[in-house]
């Protein structure tokens, strides 16, 4: 039954979609953020976000918050969609289970579903399940660490 | 001397939202043995608020095993009031009880370009809307039956799904 998939950064047509387009199929990253009554606290995601940009897996990259900042999520799809997204790929920028995870972003975008049908919305895991945090750990850790014995405290990048 | 590991982290009254970082934990712990054998360091989680255990309680579990430094290691992605403001509080508290024991403290994640990397997994993990919920559908294997749990009371919540028929 599994029909072929085509790996991502590649064109692929979506089923509900039949029509001609001169334009590949868009994916677009949607970066969900909490958002901070703090601006400034999301420099940080900011600068991976535009990391992000530059690796040019997604043509289209906007972050979309839940609170506080602008813009907020239902807007930062449209701007997707207006960027002619045929596909959203929504990632929580949250390292926690919360409600916001588990119930309120899913909201969100079942919102954005019905509000576009012939775009296929996705949503992926949330950061925090990424084993790629304990290097991140480890590299903080080891930024503090005064060396008490050289050998004892390696770290490798 | 015995170097300590705590993951300082929010806690939350979601059962079952720990997982991720108590898996983190098992990761670095096993690393660490399998890194540095002879120095492995202790890793153990404290939570500030809700969950279990407490930074207290971690602190005391890295002394009972002998810990001399511990490095406390927060896991948020913001440098915010619960970094900047409560861990240090945290901290003074413990450097009280256990003067012989040396704190340092990490930086949050803030920027690091792996967080890219992790950004883009997570899109590959990508799932279709019938997925979107399991998060709801796993919590109750955790559950602790906490009247704070935004299940608890609801027929999703285990111990308390049968008291309403």
């Amino acid at each position: 039954m599994n029909d072929e998939r085509i790996e991502a950064g590649q064109q692929r047509s979506t089923p509900q979609d039949q029509q001609p387009q001169d334009q590949p199929c868009q994916n677009a990253l949607l970066v969900m953020v909490h958002g901070s009554p703090r601006p400034e606290s999301n420099d940080d995601m900011f600068a991976v976000v535009e990391v992000v940009r530059a690796r040019g897996v997604y043509p289209i990259v906007e972050v979309g918050f839940m609170e506080c900042n602008e813009p907020a999520i239902p807007d930062a799809i449209e701007r997707c969609v207006g960027q002619g997204a045929r596909r959203v790929v929504a990632v929580p920028y949250f390292l926690h289970t919360g409600n916001h995870v588990a119930d309120d972003l899913p909201t969100l975008l079942e919102q954005a579903q019905a509000r576009h049908p012939h775009v296929e919305f996705m949503m992926g895991d949330f950061l925090g399940r990424d084993s790629a945090l304990d290097e991140i750990i480890l590299d903080r850790v080891a930024q503090v660490r005064r060396p008490m014995q050289p050998s004892s405290l390696t770290t490798s990048d | 001397m015995r170097e300590a590991i705590i993951l300082f982290s929010h806690g939350s009254l979601l059962c079952g939202a720990g997982q991720p970082l108590s898996a983190l934990a098992e990761r670095l712990r096993a690393a660490q043995t399998r890194n540095e054998p002879q120095h492995a360091s202790l890793v153990e989680i404290g939570y500030l608020n809700y969950s279990k255990p407490s930074f207290a309680e971690a602190f005391d579990r890295c002394v009972q095993a002998g810990a001399t430094r511990i490095t406390v290691a927060p896991y948020f992605l913001v440098a915010g009031k619960f970094v900047q403001v409560d861990l240090p509080r945290e901290i003074e508290k413990q450097r009280a009880r256990h003067p012989q024991v040396e704190v340092q403290v990490a930086d949050a994640m803030r920027f690091h370009p792996l967080l890219a990397d992790a950004l883009l997994s997570c899109a590959e993990r990508a799932a279709p809307p019938a997925a979107w919920r399991d998060i709801l559908k796993t919590a109750p294997q955790f559950c602790r039956a906490n009247p704070q749990c935004p299940l608890f009371g609801s027929d999703k919540c285990p111990a308390t799904a049968n008291d309403e028929g």
